[in-house]
């Protein structure tokens, strides 16, 4: 966790419906901030906001009255795979890369005003990590440090409906934080369950996975997941059939997901604070 | 199949144990799904696993000192079995010219005795049994395929013998020895002896009824002494012609007068003797069934040499493992 990630930011393109005041663009109108629109006195009485010029100009000698946007709270919702595949210590360490995520984004809500919760779930929703939605400081650091400290051992992502009916109700802004080595099956019912949410698919990926396999040599792999264990005779041409059976599995993944969620934000091995922060603003890296 | 320590089987379940637990360093691996096996890796996976197995089994085996039975098995070849009848008298210890043997000089015993072991040697597929006689008869080795006891036999017949020459009951001896024998084949007796004593009345009928139950042929090597009687030869005009004065041509009469397939051999010499020697052994080739012993081999040795292929192998994979991690690869940066 450095400084550049307290700078993190993000924004929503959607209104809010919201009543709590914060920071996002909402359906609810306000006495002060940017002009909206003029309603009759009767439609919004404030008699403060009196706007003369359009009243005098009204056809229907209407009293009207200026109207501003009113900024509302969001819920943000980070939903952390830790099933036993996010385990793996490569290049990097994916679940304290999700903690720094998750940390950063609490720093965010915090300073925006929004509620935070975290949503760890393996096979199922992970009740000894989770964190419903609050505006505690304390509560946040907590559940991150939780996080931080957790060692994957269930395998299964089937917990993510479990998370998706916890967060129901208003529309959230959901971080969906895994590796995507999922089955196709768990993405698509990913983007069922959070279909009403603002979901961003960020994914993890350690480069020792694929490209950091040595050329040559015998690899006694132990699948996390599963448990299982295959000796790999590697070789070049096999590293390169991995690859494109990898980006192929990653495509359908995406695929599935891309129905409702927003673009994948890809991590490997280090987060670039600044581009995430640019992709969470803009949309685009 | 045997085992010279046979304890040590009851390890060998451990050989097992690498079809179950991988030999390689686990590598911790997020997820192997939607990646295909392909055929070169099983095949080495499970050449590791039958290579830990066959390490263990082989050691074990090496340690249990596997080892194949000993068997007999039947053969055929050309031959007989065939006991020599060997005159053990003094006479034998004399040269052919019936002195003391001196300098160069070869006695009729140690004579004999070059000839039959080179025969025996020669006659690889024959069985010999040895029986010896003189004053009474000596059952010296039944018969036998062990050819190394046979040629021992033969070496101890130039011991210095005894006076006389009871040929009656050496041959009745001869032919007990034949009926011990059971297996099939061929049987002949060959005697060997340089004069003989009378053989008697009842030792004669007993002889005859002998012979006549079982078919065997008799060959009588006749190691005549200088100026002694030929058995060929009529008496000469004058000398009794009774079995007291000329015992060995009575021999031959009755040889003769058994019925039974039988050659006799006259020989002054040793090339003499080597040729009814030669002689008989070109009328020893009957088909012959003989059982042919095995010794027990010891398979350990390979045991071991599997083993130690296995374990070449399993090594060569354990140098060709890598590891995932870099050394001092840098954990997260975030």
């Amino acid at each position: 966790m450095n400084d550049e990630a307290k700078d993190l930011a993000y924004s929503i393109p959607w209104r809010t419906s919201g009543i709590r005041v914060g920071s996002h663009k909402s359906f609810l109108s306000g006495s002060g901030g940017l002009f909206r629109d003029i309603v009759p006195l009767s439609t919004f009485p404030d008699p403060r906001r009196i706007a003369i010029r359009a009243s005098l100009s009204d056809p229907f000698e209407r009293l009207l009255v200026r109207r501003a946007e009113q900024p509302s709270a969001i819920d943000i919702a980070v939903l952390v795979d830790v099933s036993a595949s996010m385990a793996f210590e490569g290049k990097c360490d994916k679940i304290a890369l999700a903690a720094d995520i998750a940390q950063a984004l609490a720093i965010c809500t915090e300073r925006a005003g929004d509620t935070f919760a975290l949503y760890p779930f393996d096979k199922v929703l992970r009740q000894d990590l989770l964190l419903r939605k609050t505006l505690s400081r304390a509560a946040h650091a907590d559940a991150v440090e939780r996080l931080r400290q957790f060692a994957p051992d269930q395998s299964g992502v089937e917990g993510l409906a479990e998370a998706g009916a916890a967060i129901a109700g208003s529309k959230k802004l959901v971080f969906l934080i895994s590796d995507f080595l999922w089955p196709q099956e768990a993405a698509r019912t990913a983007t069922e369950v959070l279909a009403f949410h603002d979901i961003v698919p960020i994914e993890i990926r350690d480069s020792l996975e694929l490209d950091g396999l040595p050329d040559w040599g015998l690899l006694n792999l132990r699948d996390l997941e599963t448990g299982r264990y295959r000796l790999v005779a590697m070789r070049p041409t096999l590293k390169a059939r991995w690859r494109a059976q990898r980006s192929e599995q990653r495509q359908r993944i995406t695929q599935a997901l891309h129905a409702t969620s927003r673009e994948t934000f890809t991590i490997s091995d280090k987060i670039d604070w600044m581009r995430f922060t640019s992709f969470l603003l803009h949309g685009a890296a | 199949m045997i085992f010279t320590n046979p304890i040590a089987l009851y390890l060998l379940p451990l050989a097992l144990i690498p079809l179950f637990l991988g030999v390689q360093r686990q590598e911790p691996y997020p997820s192997l799904s939607g990646l295909e096996p392909d055929r070169l890796s099983l095949a080495i996976s499970w050449a590791l696993r039958i290579a830990g197995v066959a390490a263990i089994a082989g050691l074990i085996l090496g340690m249990a000192g596997v080892a194949l039975r000993e068997r007999t098995i039947e053969r055929f070849g050309q031959g007989a079995h065939i006991v020599l009848l060997i005159d053990r008298s003094a006479s034998m210890n004399d040269t052919f010219a019936g002195r003391q043997p001196s300098g160069a000089e070869e006695s009729k015993s140690s004579a004999a005795k070059r000839l039959i072991k080179e025969f025996v040697v020669e006659r690889e597929h024959d069985r010999f049994g040895v029986a010896a006689f003189s004053t009474a008869p000596m059952h010296v080795v039944p018969i036998t395929d062990h050819k190394d006891i046979v040629l021992n036999a033969i070496d101890a017949i130039d011991r210095p013998g005894l006076a006389f020459t009871d040929v009656g009951r050496g041959l009745a001896m001869a032919l007990s020895m034949i009926e011990e024998d059971v297996l099939q084949g061929s049987r002949a007796i060959v005697l060997v002896s340089d004069g003989v004593a009378v053989v008697g009345r009842k030792i004669q009928d007993a002889l005859r009824t002998e012979f006549a139950r079982r078919p065997v042929h008799l060959y009588f090597v006749y190691l005549r002494t200088e100026g002694s009687n030929s058995m060929f030869a009529e008496p000469a005009p004058g000398v009794e012609d009774t079995p007291q004065a000329l015992p060995e041509r009575h021999l031959n009469k009755f040889f003769q007068s058994l019925r039974i397939p039988y050659h006799a051999y006259e020989a002054e010499n040793a090339e003499a003797i080597k040729s009814a020697i030669t002689d008989i052994g070109k009328l020893e080739q009957t088909p012959l069934v003989y059982n042919e012993r095995i010794p027990q081999y010891d398979l350990s040795r390979w045991a071991y040499v599997l083993a130690a292929l296995a374990l070449g192998l399993l090594l060569a994979a354990k140098l060709c493992e890598r590891t995932l991690k870099h050394p001092g690869a840098p954990s997260h940066a975030a």
